[in-house]
């Protein structure tokens, strides 16, 4: 039943975001109702702001407060390094290890013919521009980051033709059991592959 | 990289001491508005279940019920909602699996239209059906709809030999998962460069990418059938000639377009990647990935007398019947091998197919296998099945109108 037109707007609005179903949007529309007025626009005012300071960074398209983020801008980072990521989250992910010291490139997406996404609708062309570019041409391993699946692994190979030209050597980061996991708990699949990229000791 | 491990290894051919492996049984089962059964509940013998009422009454269902179970899916292929009772907002099928060596466990399918399925294992909501379930508890079906695997097209033998297989290999099944996407995606790429929707160099190099992808996954998923078919073909063999045991003799074959030889692996994938530029522009102007194991078949044949035939033109129906049968036994024999456990079988209405005479050929066969599900029209099988079975070893259900009553 539709109780008041700006409220069925709201849980609209709501359901449209990633995750979020009809009943979880109907239950955070009604907790907005809850709130006193100052905290709705607070909110509202965060992600006015959010939507009108953040950009992407011009070098790595990552997100960023500035032209360039402060990844691309410290001094610190070894920059023969890039690793390529698929979104923002994932460079928040690889920060976290504290092990990777170089520089990142944030596609936002991955290739996907069948849901339309192509090279064009990526962040291709900066990536290949970026490494193209005198400046930075000590770059000299390209360490791919993407999820393994399907469309992670093509968009790796896609990536990898448009890269050999420039005689950069490109990686691919490693799969297998996570760890302190017990081996009994691990999916055969992890497992299998695992077995298969084993190493020598 | 290394070379992968081997899949199939010998040590598998084995003679397995039937009496010591653990037999899966399904003990108890309750179904709630499942098909016709408003509310039933079963208790099951630990070998033969003999369900018999006249057709249309519910049979199948059980069997049905059993297949959501153990495989996650109707083994006559009907979706979930097929199986809602009329004016039913959901239904439930909850089952006892286990063996007498390890613990019981409670399974549990509960379907909404809304919420979709719900698999849980002792109360465990299981998240990933299809790699949790799939395998875990092995089952065999045998119904007049499997002839459709002799009859059918080379869908319908791919479709019976990739379950075979990914019930014993989950790397097989994740295999699968990536061949048919990967096709799915091809095909969008195709079409896309065909119709001149986007930039033609671009698409040319995304088709490479997925062609070079394709020819991974591809030539994994081939060489994987053809191991499991060396091994396979021994049980079959073997199967086969007990239930003819005159000197005629059933081969079955892989049939591959996409690779010229098939019996060296060691550079396949560059093989195959030929293979794909070469159909290149086939492909393109038919707009769909034609190349690959989702194109290939298996090659049934009859060798009689010295000639071999082929089974699909040249057989009669008794042929096809016992080739059929021959190729479940061994279905079942080769699951036994490789879980070391006796899958359960569920036999739907195949007595009526067949004279009396082999009818006692496979009855006296399955006495050797663990818990049996057999439902027919005829109650007189009975007395077939107690010349191998004790008394209480027998669990007789009649099925009348969506209930049933133990004998």
């Amino acid at each position: 039943m539709n109780l008041s037109d700006s409220l069925e707007n709201l849980i609209e609005e709501f359901s449209k975001l990633p995750s979020i179903g009809r009943k979880t949007a109907q239950r955070l529309a009604i907790h907005i109702i809850k709130q006193p007025r100052e905290s709705v626009a607070r909110f509202s005012e965060t992600l006015l702001n959010v939507k009108d300071r953040i950009k992407f960074c011009r070098i790595c398209c990552n997100i960023t407060e500035q032209d360039i983020c402060r990844i691309c801008n410290s001094k610190k980072r070894d920059t023969s390094k890039i690793c390529v990521v698929e979104e923002p989250q994932d460079v928040i992910a690889i920060e976290r290890t504290n092990e990777y010291n170089g520089l990142y490139h944030v596609l936002h997406g991955k290739i996907s013919p069948l849901e339309g996404v192509g090279p064009d609708d990526i962040r291709v062309k900066e990536l290949i521009e970026r490494l193209a570019r005198i400046e930075v041409n000590n770059v000299s391993e390209v360490i791919f980051a993407l999820n393994a699946n399907v469309e992670g692994e093509t968009t790796i190979l896609y990536l990898t033709k448009l890269l050999k030209p420039l005689g950069i050597n490109t990686t691919r980061i490693a799969r297998g059991i996570p760890i302190g996991a017990d081996l009994e708990l691990t999916d055969e699949i992890t497992l299998a592959k695992a077995i298969e990229g084993r190493v020598n000791v | 990289m290394m070379t992968p491990l081997n899949k199939w290894s010998s040590s598998c051919l084995l003679e397995w001491d039937d009496l010591f492996l653990p037999v899966l049984i399904l003990s108890k089962l309750r179904i709630v508005n499942f098909r016709n059964y408003p509310e039933q509940n079963f208790e099951f013998s630990s070998r033969f279940n003999f369900i018999y009422g006249d057709n249309g009454h519910g049979k199948t269902n059980i069997l049905e019920a059993i297949s959501f179970i153990t495989f996650a899916k109707s083994f006559l292929g009907s979706s979930e909602a097929d199986c809602l009772k009329y004016g039913e907002e959901f239904f439930t099928i909850k089952g006892l699996i286990g063996s007498e060596t390890d613990n019981f466990s409670e399974v549990l399918l509960s379907y909404k239209p809304e919420t979709r399925r719900n698999y849980f294992v002792n109360n465990q909501n299981v998240r990933n059906i299809s790699t949790e379930i799939f395998g875990r508890y092995p089952v065999v079906f045998f119904s007049p709809h499997s002839l459709s695997i002799t009859y059918g097209s080379p869908g319908e033998r791919r479709r019976f030999f990739d379950i075979l297989i990914s019930q014993t290999s989950p790397v097989y099944l994740d295999d699968l998962r990536k061949l048919t996407r990967i096709i799915r995606q091809k095909n969008v790429l195709l079409k896309n460069y065909f119709n001149h929707h986007s930039d033609k160099s671009q698409t040319g190099g995304l088709l490479e990418s997925y062609n070079d992808k394709l020819a991974t996954v591809a030539t994994s998923v081939i060489q994987r059938r053809l191991e499991f078919l060396s091994e396979f073909e021994n049980f079959f063999k073997e199967n086969f000639k007990m239930m003819v045991p005159d000197c005629s003799c059933g081969l079955i074959s892989y049939k591959c377009e996409s690779l010229p030889d098939l019996s060296d692996f060691s550079n396949a994938d560059v093989q195959f990647r030929e293979v794909l530029n070469y159909r290149l522009d086939e492909e393109i102007q038919r707009g769909s990935a034609i190349t690959g194991p989702h194109r290939d078949d298996f090659d049934f044949k009859l060798l009689k007398g010295g000639e071999t035939f082929d089974l699909k033109n040249h057989a009669s129906q008794g042929e096809h019947k016992t080739f059929i049968a021959a190729l479940k036994l061994a279905e079942y024999k080769f699951i036994q091998a490789k879980k070391d456990r006796n899958p359960i079988m569920l036999l739907d209405d195949i007595l009526s197919e067949l004279d009396i005479n082999r009818v006692s050929n496979i009855i006296a066969h399955l006495k050797d296998f663990g818990q049996i599900f057999l439902t027919t029209t005829e109650r007189k099988y009975l007395d077939q099945i107690g010349k191998f079975y004790s008394e209480n070893e027998i669990k007789t259900i009649r099925v009348n109108n969506g209930e049933a009553k133990q004998e």
